[in-house]
């Protein structure tokens, strides 16, 4: 678990990946860390983990072990690492992700299914890199792995666990919506519909569902 | 009014801008926000002086990059990279790491980012813990 702290160290962290050089892996080897769950600057801390995993990816060839999980959120956070840790991996081809990634998005599909949902929120959120948005990122490189994620939400919104306790919850439900408008199929559709009365994400329904039933 | 004065620092000119000078020299507060206002008018009016010229913030510097391992080393890192966020210190720190050869800014920049309690993080198979 990351340390609470280092208001500064994003910024450290993302001057050390433009300067790409070997010798910053002890400082990439020490953020490339699960966030503290008490960590009350989510956003930080999540951005402090995603550029230090970037930054390692650059010179390693597999994550460091300090990071370590030990709970069933903290797992999920772990197994996204992971996937991340392929994705930021220069010269890694669509295949080699996928073959490298698939025991994680199995095991977020799941065992880990009601921890996989919400740590996809806190990647969106930490506005790491936007030219690598690691939301982004995963919805291109793996859809089918992030519908099924989201798709599973959806359907447990109320059961779904957060590492970082209440943060963003109140955003979980659009945000489900909005990238299942995205990675979503017609058999989404059909789910979103269920969800067309909700006082809470009925309009943003009604907007993902017309969107994948235009796209075929 | 503050937001005023520092808007008008780049044209007002003459004794005019001197009896606004003093007047925003008069004001104080405790109130953190707006202290940091009057900080950044006092500096647009050029009131306030950098508390780290430009050659001891390249000591600092020059300091981490001289030491060996520690702790001392590196909370001096994180603090100069830090400062370099604050506007009181003008610029010292930035140029200071500006100023740098990339391996010597690599080395200042994994120092920073090594400060920090280590009591909060599993470090396996690490000496540091």
């Amino acid at each position: 678990m990351g340390p609470i702290y280092g208001s500064s160290t994003d910024w450290i962290l993302r001057e050390l990946i433009n300067l790409d050089d070997k010798a910053a892996m002890p400082a990439f080897s020490r953020w490339a860390v699960i966030p503290s769950a008490s960590d009350v600057m989510s956003q930080d801390a999540t951005a402090r983990m995603l550029a230090a995993i970037s930054g390692f990816a650059q010179h390693a060839d597999s994550l460091p072990d300090t990071l370590v999980a030990t709970n069933d959120d903290e797992r999920a956070w772990k197994a996204y690492a992971e996937i991340m840790f392929c994705l930021y991996k220069p010269g890694m081809t669509p295949d080699g992700m996928r073959a490298a990634c698939s025991e994680q998005w199995e095991l977020l599909r799941t065992e880990l299914a009601f921890q996989a949902v919400t740590p996809l929120i806190h990647f969106d959120r930490s506005q790491f890199m936007s030219e690598k948005s690691p939301m982004a990122l995963l919805a291109k490189t793996f859809p089918n792995e992030v519908r099924c994620v989201l798709e599973f939400g959806l359907k447990h919104l109320g059961r779904l666990t957060n590492h970082f306790g209440s943060a963003w919850s109140e955003s979980l439900p659009t945000f489900v919506v909005n990238w299942l408008s995205r990675v979503g199929t017609v058999c989404t559709a059909a789910l979103l519909e269920c969800h067309l009365d909700s006082p809470l994400v009925g309009a943003e329904v009604a907007k993902a569902v017309k969107a994948l039933r235009n796209g075929f | 009014m503050l937001e005023l004065a520092q808007s008008l620092a780049s044209t007002v000119h003459g004794p005019a801008r001197e009896e606004l000078a003093e007047f925003i020299s008069s004001l104080q507060t405790t109130n953190i926000f707006l202290g940091t206002t009057l900080v950044e008018v006092l500096m647009a009016y050029g009131l306030v002086t950098s508390p780290v010229s430009p050659e001891e913030a390249r000591e600092q510097v020059d300091q981490v990059l001289t030491a060996a391992e520690g702790t001392a080393p590196r909370e001096l890192a994180y603090k100069i990279v830090s400062n370099i966020f604050e506007d009181i210190f003008q610029g010292a720190y930035w140029d200071a790491i500006e100023e740098l050869t990339p391996p010597d800014r690599i080395r200042l920049l994994v120092q920073a980012a090594l400060w920090g309690p280590f009591t909060a993080v599993r470090l396996i198979g690490s000496s540091e813990n």
